[in-house]
């Protein structure tokens, strides 16, 4: 019964994710590769945010180098984005190694790495300003080359929704892959007692390394990507610590504890800001804003662990009481 | 050559010598007794051994490998676990679970993890409680547990910091049982901290006295509860009085 119920919601989530394009509607498939491109970008945070427990607000320098990487490469040298997708992601885990080295090693974590990575973010911005090459303040804009399959650039959005959706299930299968393993388990004790996990030989640089690095390299993803369809990146827009935060809000809200967390978040959180800003954006200034403030508000106080945890709770607590009724009618019929 | 060779510890906090040049040597198989009033330095020493604590001088070696400088996770991967006298099990998880992120470091997969976890769990009596909740343990179920994880560590000296303290005499008994077990069939060595002397005086080879950080006498218990040295520390009575 259970396991039918899965299958079902699987194949009706897949001819939904796979069948939308056909749906005709730009509006709406718009909305949807913003809502996965956020899903994704907030999978890849999860893996240090959620997993290991380290909040990241700097994952920005790596979308950043993804997005300059695979963009200058382009420009300059007219380097396929297909091969500068994963020069970008090589620089973003070196990157990754650097930082992880000044704050997991240097017992900066916690809130530390949060202030630290976010500093480094600050600065990555001001570097890249102060780069001619890189575009300085204005950024790059990428020439626009119609649908060229070798510059990854198509006049239909249905392709980039695909990739985007594509990359979301990779990551989301990343993640579990991680969490089921050897490495979730250390993080899981380490997240919740580090000098207990550390006295029983788990070791702590090395796994948040790990996870800190592959974050980045699926953020340095997600960057190129964003570059490839906006096909305009500038340092404020890309570093802003504004994005950083915007990338974690749909693994708090949905849930860190699951791949469906950050996906149910980011479609949840996409739906309420885009249709504040219709409803009010062009009437009362700042109100979609303060709409989206305050769903976020309300569900982070309603479900504490996020969506996915509370379902999982009521759920438990349903099958549970269900079970105790049934219990109770046969003893009934027994006695009857 | 001894297992753990302790050379001229000493760990300063400002002014207070909390471990001040402790030396000592512990054999292969032994159960060594780490007594001394309270304040004497003895969980500090505990700390230092494990790297919990960075040393202010000293040495000590597990079969002859120096374990100065390393983290906490080194030491233990070397071959030196502690338990923790406030008994930090990870809530969240089951016993079976706790017992897996012990065992985890040197498991190929999750499922070996498992198995060597099962085997801990066995070993301290604790299978068939595998699948509770830390919560619904008793407290001598939780010592045990603390139990399972040193040795799911596969670490060969295990440091325990009053296992025993808060517990009834028959569950001092299972714990003095649990620990001839391990160290008959997995071949442990110990180091004990604790209050209650009957149970230390009882299961120890040999009896290690703290006094202000210093070693003030090391032997088989019954000359240490003969010593004048030690009986004043404790009583407060003058050696020749």
């Amino acid at each position: 019964m259970v396991a039918r119920n899965r299958v079902v919601l699987w194949v009706v989530l897949a001819v939904v994710a796979i069948g939308l394009p056909w749906l005709n509607n730009s509006f709406i498939l718009t909305t949807a590769i913003a809502a996965l491109y956020l899903a994704y970008q907030a999978l890849a945070w999860n893996l240090t945010g959620g997993l290991a427990g380290q909040f990241s607000l700097g994952n920005t320098i790596f979308i950043g180098a993804g997005a300059y990487a695979s963009t200058y490469l382009f420009i300059t040298f007219g380097v396929s984005p297909w091969i500068g997708i994963w020069v970008g992601a090589l620089i973003a885990v070196m990157l990754a190694y650097l930082i992880g080295l000044i704050t997991f090693r240097l017992n900066l974590r916690g809130l530390y790495f949060a202030m630290v990575t976010l500093a480094l973010a600050e600065m990555a911005q001001v570097l890249v300003e102060n780069v001619p090459a890189l575009g300085g303040a204005y950024g790059l804009l990428i020439p626009v080359r119609g649908t060229d399959i070798a510059a990854m650039q198509f006049e239909s959005r249905s392709v980039y929704y695909y990739i985007v959706l594509a990359m979301v299930v990779v990551a989301a299968m990343l993640m579990t892959v991680i969490q089921r393993g050897r490495v979730g388990l250390m993080l899981d004790g380490l997240r919740e007692n580090e000098n207990a996990a550390r006295a029983v030989g788990v070791p702590v640089v090395r796994n948040m390394q790990l996870v800190f690095a592959l974050s980045a390299f699926l953020a340095a993803i997600g960057g190129s990507f964003m570059a490839q369809y906006t096909l305009f990146i500038d340092p404020k827009s890309t570093f802003a610590w504004t994005e950083a935060v915007l990338f974690l809000l749909p693994a708090i809200v949905g849930g860190t504890r699951h791949w469906s967390g950050p996906i149910i978040g980011a479609f949840l959180l996409e739906v309420v800001s885009d249709s504040a800003r219709l409803a009010f954006g062009a009437s009362v200034k700042g109100l979609p804003q303060i709409i989206f403030g305050i769903v976020v508000i309300l569900v982070v106080m309603r479900t504490r662990g996020g969506i996915v945890e509370w379902c999982a709770v009521w759920l438990r607590r349903h099958r549970l009481l269900a079970a105790a009724h049934t219990t109770v009618a046969e003893e009934r019929n027994a006695s009857a | 050559m001894p297992l753990l060779d302790v050379a001229h510890l000493s760990k300063r906090f400002g002014g207070l010598l909390a471990v001040n040049d402790v030396t000592f040597q512990v054999e292969a198989g032994q159960i060594l007794g780490v007594i001394g009033p309270n304040g004497a330095g003895k969980s500090t020493l505990f700390a230092a051994l494990t790297g919990f604590v960075p040393p202010s001088s000293g040495q000590w070696m597990l079969d002859g490998k120096p374990l100065q400088g390393l983290s906490p996770e080194a030491i233990c991967r070397a071959g030196v676990v502690r338990t923790f006298q406030i008994m930090q099990p990870f809530w969240s998880m089951s016993v079976l679970e706790n017992a897996m992120v012990a065992a985890v470091h040197r498991a190929r997969s999750r499922a070996h993890a498992h198995q060597l976890a099962s085997e801990a769990l066995e070993c301290v009596g604790l299978t068939a409680k595998q699948h509770a909740t830390i919560g619904s343990l008793t407290i001598a179920d939780k010592k045990a547990l603390e139990m399972a994880k040193a040795c799911a560590s596969g670490a060969r000296v295990v440091l325990l910091d009053e296992v025993m303290a808060g517990l009834r005499p028959s569950e001092v008994d299972r714990v003095v049982d649990t620990i001839l077990t391990l160290r008959k069939e997995r071949q442990l060595t110990f180091l004990i901290v604790e209050h209650l002397m009957d149970a230390v005086m009882a299961l120890s080879d040999e009896i290690l006295v703290l006094n202000f950080g210093a070693v003030l006498a090391k032997g088989k218990p019954s000359a240490i509860q003969r010593d004048p040295h030690v009986l004043e520390a404790y009583l407060g009575v003058a050696a020749d009085a």
